[in-house]
């Protein structure tokens, strides 16, 4: 066996034996053919100290990442697994494997790393970093008088070169940024401007380069190359809001390698009641297209969507809409992009997205999603993650933790309220009624609805209470009966703090 | 030639789409309605690692035109109805808690301070942060309620 896939297992069996210590544990998974990668990773929070662990197969090779966190002296140091990261007038980032250090003064930061860099995986389910070449690195950032803040990045990674300068400016209601210099040998320029002569009224340009590492073969199987291509899009536009109505307009200029691309945009949506009306039309050199959303909100948890779609001379009309509530979260949509890598066709495309999110007990969440590509090819992510108290103790202290849900239509209602053995109230108490942790509020007091008037057990869980201390219970009953709001008696807890 | 996008987010360069970073706490801050009707609700997140306990109480509030406020216990004008008083929150997740209100007479307005706590303590301090959702009600229309109040009951002309 080679050096290299051993070491992800040696990472691994460092993290197992790190969790035994940890404060806190994150642990994550999930895999995803939308992003062609599948693994997982845990993030262990000790007290002064974060470690990061993450392995997975992406574009079908194996990669990992780790790295260590924690302060020294004045310096915030991460030995593994970083970047070098330049907000300022652009989106930068250089991903480093080695010492990375970041000192920070009242308006000055100043980030330094040696290593090596190469590519970043980052999804959401784990985060690695494939490095091929020696790099090392500086970033300077500095807020200057009068709105301006100033940032400088210079990095050689192998035998290119990276170096940048960004200046952003905000005065009053015009916010201007830029970057200029060289990325990895290359010329380099981003820029944007915006600026709000009234309330109402708005005006943005934008030009924003962007990197892409494309899989190129001669025929489909044969062995592969990547080769780095870079796409540019431009825009100018602006957008008005009168009196509930709102209008935007943009143009949009795109190149990728030989390929150049230009569309507009023309857009409006208003609000009444319940209602949102958005529609947009898209224009470019292969027709125009028309989309147009109706989106009605029935309840506060559910709305519906109805999309009306012109392109190519056809129209269509798909539906989606949401269900928003504490443990489900689920919408169907459509999303348009510019893509400017897409010859013979419109820039403007449209994606379908499915999305589910689920609350869990435990601190768990859990999602899954579908995108339907313009080409019609479906592809899926699913991914959770979940946090613990270590030592590999999950969830919380005492009790369940469980997101209920309870609505405003539930018929029948229990209070009470907890009170000391000198009849003081009692705030922060906790009550386990039927399946539901109630706490108490500074008069003592608690209510828990419920939708069918079938008596549940009740029990004081001590061990959770907001309040410090120990306490034990002196009286309290083991069922109670949901009665009707208006007609509710009070159910009388009495508790005592062991001294 | 076959050209196939790599899905991965390789490389050098990625967009930050403006870090969306939530703060521990509660949204929307502030809700106007119109007409009388309050149907509302309000989401408290928890971006701590471990499990919270939220708990709900409601209070009035004014504010002088010096601009000091001052909290007291809920007008007996104004009723409210909660779906929940209080709720246990799991690492990075979220609660929605939904509200009714009447009030005999408007425009009227009040507050949920939403106080978050940790794990209980046996020994030493019990830390409880505490984040309010204010919502004002008008008569008239929702645009410009809490504006209108402010300038009409508190005396605040900026």
């Amino acid at each position: 066996m080679t050096a290299r896939p051993l070491f992800p297992f040696l990472l691994l069996l460092l993290a197992l034996m790190s969790t035994s210590q940890a404060q806190f544990i994150e642990l994550k998974g999930g895999d995803s053919s939308l992003f062609d990668a599948g693994g997982g990773g845990v993030v262990l929070h000790f007290p002064n100290t974060t470690e990061t662990f993450g392995a997975g197969i992406a574009g079908g090779h194996l990669q990992f990442g780790a790295s260590s966190a924690f302060d020294w002296n004045q310096w915030h140091l991460t030995a593994g697994d970083d970047y070098l990261g330049l907000t300022v007038g652009t989106g930068l980032a250089v991903p480093l494997r080695g010492l990375t250090g970041e000192r920070k003064w009242k308006k000055q930061t100043l980030t330094v790393f040696s290593g090596a860099a190469g590519q970043f995986y980052s999804f959401p389910y784990f985060s690695a970093t494939s490095v091929n070449h020696f790099g090392t690195g500086v970033l300077y950032q500095s807020k200057l008088p009068h709105g301006l803040e100033f940032s400088t990045m210079a990095v050689h990674v192998g035998s290119q070169y990276t170096a940048i300068g960004a200046l952003h400016y905000l005065w009053k209601e015009l916010d201007a940024s830029g970057a200029v210099g060289l990325l990895q040998s290359q010329p380099f320029g981003n820029g944007s401007i915006s600026y709000k002569p009234i309330k109402s009224l708005s005006f943005f340009a934008t030009r924003q380069n962007y990197f892409f590492d494309v899989q190129q073969a001669l025929t489909a199987g044969t062995s592969s190359s990547l080769v780095q291509e870079e796409s540019t899009i431009s825009s100018v536009g602006g957008s008005a809001n009168l009196r509930g109505l709102s209008l935007s307009a943009s143009t949009l200029t795109g190149t990728s390698g030989a390929n150049q691309v230009s569309g507009q945009t023309f857009g409006g949506a208003i609000h009444p009641g319940p209602l949102a009306i958005t529609s947009n039309y898209y224009r470019s050199a292969h027709g125009g297209s028309l989309t147009s959303a109706f989106t009605e909100k029935l309840t506060r948890r559910w709305s519906v969507s109805q999309f009306l779609l012109y392109s190519q001379g056809k129209w269509s009309l798909n539906y989606g809409g949401s269900f928003t509530s504490n443990r489900l979260t689920t919408s169907v949509g459509y999303i348009t992009s510019f893509v400017p890598d897409s010859p013979g066709v419109s820039p403007f495309q449209q994606t379908i997205s499915v999305s589910m999110t689920w609350q869990l007990p435990h601190s768990t969440t859990v999602t899954l999603a579908t995108n339907t590509l313009p080409n019609g090819v479906v592809r899926w992510s699913t991914y959770g993650n979940s946090y613990a108290r270590g030592p590999l103790q999950f969830g919380d202290v005492a009790g369940q933790s469980r997101i209920d849900e309870t609505t405003l239509t539930a018929k029948f209602i229990i209070r009470g309220i907890v009170n000391d053995l000198s009849g003081t109230p009692v705030a922060g108490a906790a009550i386990l009624v039927g399946k539901e942790t109630a706490f108490t509020d500074s008069d003592g007091t608690f209510f828990v609805r419920f939708r069918k008037k079938n008596a549940v057990p009740i029990k004081v869980v001590a061990g959770d209470f907001r309040a410090p201390g120990n306490w034990h219970v002196i009286s309290a009953p083991d069922m109670v009966t949901p009665e009707p709001q208006d007609k509710a008696s009070v159910v009388n807890i009495v508790v005592s703090q062991v001294v | 030639m076959t050209r196939e996008l790599l899905k991965h987010v390789y490389v050098f360069l990625l967009l930050f789409v403006g870090p969306a970073l939530q703060a521990q706490g509660i949204a929307p801050i502030i809700s106007e309605y119109g007409h009388g009707k309050v149907n509302g609700s309000f989401t408290v997140m928890n971006n701590f690692l471990e499990p919270v306990s939220v708990v709900i109480q409601k209070y009035s509030f004014s504010v002088n035109p010096e601009g000091k406020s001052t909290i007291r216990q809920l007008d007996p004008s104004i009723h409210i109805e909660l779906d929940s008083m209080s709720a246990r929150i799991g690492a990075k997740q979220q609660h929605e808690f939904a509200y009714k209100v009447k009030c005999d007479t408007l425009p009227c307005w009040g507050t949920f301070n939403a106080s978050i706590s940790g794990a209980h303590v046996s020994n030493g301090i019990g830390l409880v942060m505490i984040v309010p959702h204010t919502f004002y009600v008008c008569q008239d229309k929702q645009t410009g309620c809490r504006d209108r109040i402010r300038h009409g009951a508190f005396h605040l002309y900026k």
